[in-house]
């Protein structure tokens, strides 16, 4: 009775073999559409093969290893950071790019078009319905340059806000990684959720930042922020913070100062970070907006702009005269003591009005209308004390507003670029790691298959040993 | 396969034997072990076919009831090992048609959800 029940449940075991080797396939199906997740392959190890010591060879059940191909997954990361700069980046200068009219129509480029059109027309006829016709496209000029200030204004805290949101979520992902890393030292087997978890976390971190991924042997990660700043070791988790309250005494004052990124210990960690949407956000923030808007070391290409209109225009009107032989008066008026404010300041003089506008250029020889066609021509005038960096008035606003729109398309092409090059790695990780459902299904199958050829095959064996009883 | 000098008893024996092995090995299944098996079956089969074909009359089951008693072990064996191997292919196939397909065929074959391959990597 001993050896029938052994016997029975010899085949119980059996049958539950059968489902336990068919549990991984199960697994990589119900794992299909995790991301992270890297197809588990059963391990068959060979068996000794010698008849005189009774080893029978065959194979026998050695255990799941993991199709996790790190090579493949940092090319991925690398490809996710890229594609986050570039994408990061072109959010914020598109922006920045409505701000610059290059058709010349709106904004301060077409404020000041109109502008010189109506130092035209007063120098063509100088009377007080053209003087008025100036003093009224000045007054929109000074107000495109506190409204295109503003705007940029507006968009420098969008931007602060975006980085402040890019380091929170930094310190969550790593949260979360420093959670699975002390998982990952509990278990005593791998586990294929745990390991897809933290695969799908490094790559979502590697979207905002540059980061290196090294694993222990025991699985942990280690991620360090730039290849230098840590960010996770083990089961230590080390926070970043943003700071835009700048640090020192800056060269011009007033000026917003740069965003900055801080370690736990406080350590300015900002040029350590050059890829990732938060890469991205911080070259908008630090280099394209300070160049426009200035910062604590530069002026900004607006009040550039909007100094050397009012002080040319200005400089020219106070060294005329009136129709009525007075002395001119200066038309914009600004806040000397903050150069990076200049445009945000700008405005039309208090005193000016239409009768104090001097069109008369004193000479000699004395020209009635000299000063208004001097104005007239500022915008494309060669002349060395009217261009700002070797380029005219014009000229200068056109190359800023192209530059701007020339940034905002060069990341909008290196985001399509670099989509490009992610769907490639990503390719080459799925063909290595993916699940595929038709592979698990062919193999399924297989088995299916083998079993029925087996199982006939003992069809056959009964029949031959009911014959030979029945004999 | 069979030497002269062993008995029909013999040989039905190690056919015993060998089912009891892959009756075993059964625990750790996959598609080699099953094709390993597979072929161990077919030389089972062939042991017994032997058998039959060399067997005098003072041999014969009726007349030995050593050799009636390891037959019956061999069926029961047998018996055991088809339940198995059924499981197994009912088990693969209820694997197919509930976690992979969308049904059964005409013919009863499970039909398989058109699939997107190596989806867990898309993003």
């Amino acid at each position: 009775m001993g050896g029938l029940f052994s016997s029975l449940n010899n085949s119980v075991e059996a049958l539950r073999a059968i489902e336990s080797a068919l549990a991984v396939t199960q697994n990589n199906v119900s794992n299909a559409n995790t991301p992270g997740y890297a197809r588990q392959v059963a391990q068959l190890e060979s068996q000794s093969f010698n008849l005189s010591t009774g080893m029978g060879g065959g194979v026998q059940y050695g255990g799941t290893q993991s199709t996790q191909n790190e090579y493949l997954n940092q090319a991925v990361r690398t490809q996710l950071s890229a594609q986050g700069y570039f994408t990061g980046e072109a959010n914020a200068l598109a922006s920045i790019q409505s701000l610059f009219d290059v058709s010349g129509q709106s904004g301060v480029t077409g404020s000041l078009n109109s502008l010189f059109q109506s130092f035209s027309a007063w120098a063509a006829t100088p009377n007080n319905t053209t003087a008025q016709a100036v003093l009224s496209q000045a007054q929109t000029v000074a107000q495109s340059f506190q409204s295109a200030s503003a705007s940029l204004s507006q968009v420098t805290n969008s931007v602060n806000q975006q980085i402040s949101s890019n380091v929170n979520q930094i310190n969550s992902l790593t949260a979360a990684i420093q959670q699975a890393n002390l998982e990952i030292q509990k278990n005593t087997t791998p586990d294929a959720g745990l390991d897809a978890n933290l695969h799908a976390t490094l790559e979502s971190l590697s979207q905002i930042a540059d980061i290196t991924v090294s694993f222990a042997p025991n699985g942990t990660a280690t991620v360090l922020l730039g290849g230098q700043t840590p960010l996770v070791i083990g089961s230590q988790q080390y926070t970043i913070q943003a700071n835009f309250s700048g640090t020192g005494t800056p060269t011009i004052p007033n000026a917003t100062p740069d965003a900055r990124i801080l370690d736990a210990s406080g350590q300015d960690i900002t040029s350590h970070i050059s890829q990732g949407s938060l890469g991205g956000l911080l070259n908008v923030r630090n280099t394209v907006l300070p160049s426009l808007q200035g910062d604590g070391q530069q002026q900004g290409a607006l009040n550039q702009l909007a100094q050397q209109v009012a002080d040319r225009v200005n400089s020219i009107l106070t060294s005329a005269q009136t129709t009525g032989g007075q002395a001119g008066s200066p038309l914009f008026t600004y806040n000397a003591a903050s150069p990076a404010g200049i445009a945000q300041t700008l405005a039309l003089d208090p005193n000016i009005t239409a009768a104090k506008l001097a069109p008369v250029n004193p000479g000699p020889p004395v020209v009635s209308n000299g000063a208004a066609l001097q104005l007239a021509g500022l915008g494309s005038s060669t002349n060395p004390a009217d261009q700002i960096a070797g380029q005219t008035i014009l000229q200068f606003l056109s190359s800023m507003a192209t530059q701007a729109g020339q940034s905002a398309s060069d990341a909008q092409t290196g985001s399509n670029l670099h989509a490009q090059l992610l769907a490639q790695s990503r390719n080459l990780q799925t063909q290595v790691s993916g699940v595929s459902l038709d592979a698990e299904a062919a193999q399924v199958l297989q088995l299916q298959q083998g079993y029925q050829a087996a199982s006939k095959m003992v069809s056959v064996i009964n029949t031959l040993a009911d014959a030979l009883l029945n004999m | 396969m069979t030497s002269p000098q062993e008995s029909a008893l013999e040989i039905c024996q190690r056919a015993e034997n060998m089912l009891r092995e892959i009756q075993s090995g059964e625990l750790v299944p996959g598609t080699q072990m099953l094709a390993q098996w597979e072929t161990e079956l077919g030389q089972v089969a062939a042991l017994l076919e032997a058998t039959h074909g060399s067997m005098t009359e003072e041999c014969k089951p009726r007349n030995n009831p050593a050799l009636r008693q390891v037959l019956l072990g061999i069926r029961y064996r047998a018996g055991l090992l088809k339940l198995q191997f059924q499981h197994g292919s009912n088990y693969c196939m209820g694997l197919l048609q509930l976690r992979m397909g969308t049904g059964y065929s005409a013919e009863g074959l499970p039909v398989l959800i058109p699939t997107e391959a190596r989806s867990s990597f898309e993003g």
